[in-house]
């Protein structure tokens, strides 16, 4: 398995690579052409907006 | 109004979101695989039954499902006594409240998903699928449009549900 040996984080950047590398024969660079590049790009979108709203409810 | 219509106006808000985020679904993780592979299966009956008879349906429920969602939402906001409309809408600043920011960014994203259906998915499937005239370079831009617009939507879902959930239950990080 091309991941072990891998800390969490570098499992994660893979996979989010690996997602955006599926658009590189393709016309475009958008991770939104492909299913999995979509709910990647959602998860990490969950996780900044969660911090966001922690700071502005101060908790 | 909070013993009966809030509850009631809350169950319509979950039945809708669900139709609503259901079809949503369906575009983006079946249809659309679908379609292509109907379109590059040469020898195969094709995507015109489910352009005709499929999509049209769908995207029925799909846009009044979303404004069905949309107000009973607001209704919600409006009504519920920990909620305000203007309190999520100002993502409850100053109010030292993790319920009301999260449910006013849950609100902030449907709301935008609610633009997308109908200033970008809807008027550019009516292109697509003859509703309207349009010509083939027309066409082939309002599909494009209309796609990422429902990915746009299918991406800002995922976090839009986590705080629609984490107003009432808490976030789970």
């Amino acid at each position: 398995m091309l991941v072990q040996g891998l800390s969490r984080s570098e499992r994660l950047w893979a996979f989010l690579n690996l997602s955006l590398s599926f658009n590189m024969g393709g016309q475009h660079m958008n991770p939104l052409d492909t299913i999995s590049g979509t709910i990647i790009a959602g998860v990490i979108l969950a996780f900044i907006l969660t911090y966001v709203i922690k700071l502005i409810a101060g908790v | 109004m909070e013993n009966f219509i809030l509850p009631l106006d809350r169950w319509v808000h979950f039945l809708a979101g669900i139709t609503w985020i259901g079809l949503l679904y369906y575009f983006n993780f079946v249809q659309v695989p679908a379609l292509a592979a109907a379109n590059a299966d040469k020898g195969g009956p094709g995507p015109a039954a489910i352009s005709k008879y499929v999509v049209p349906r769908a995207l029925l429920w799909f846009r009044w499902a979303a404004v069905v969602t949309w107000l009973s939402g607001a209704i919600y906001l409006h009504g519920a006594g920990m909620y305000s409309l203007h309190g999520a809408f100002t993502l409850g600043m100053g109010q030292n409240n993790l319920a009301l920011t999260a449910i006013g960014m849950g609100a902030w994203l449907g709301t935008i998903m609610l633009f997308n259906v109908w200033v970008l998915i809807w008027p550019n499937q009516k292109k697509v699928l003859g509703m309207v005239t349009a010509t083939d370079e027309e066409k082939a831009r309002a599909r494009r449009v209309a796609f990422l617009a429902s990915r746009t939507n299918t991406m800002l879902s995922i976090p839009m549900l986590l705080f629609m959930g984490a107003a009432g239950h808490g976030l789970m990080f």
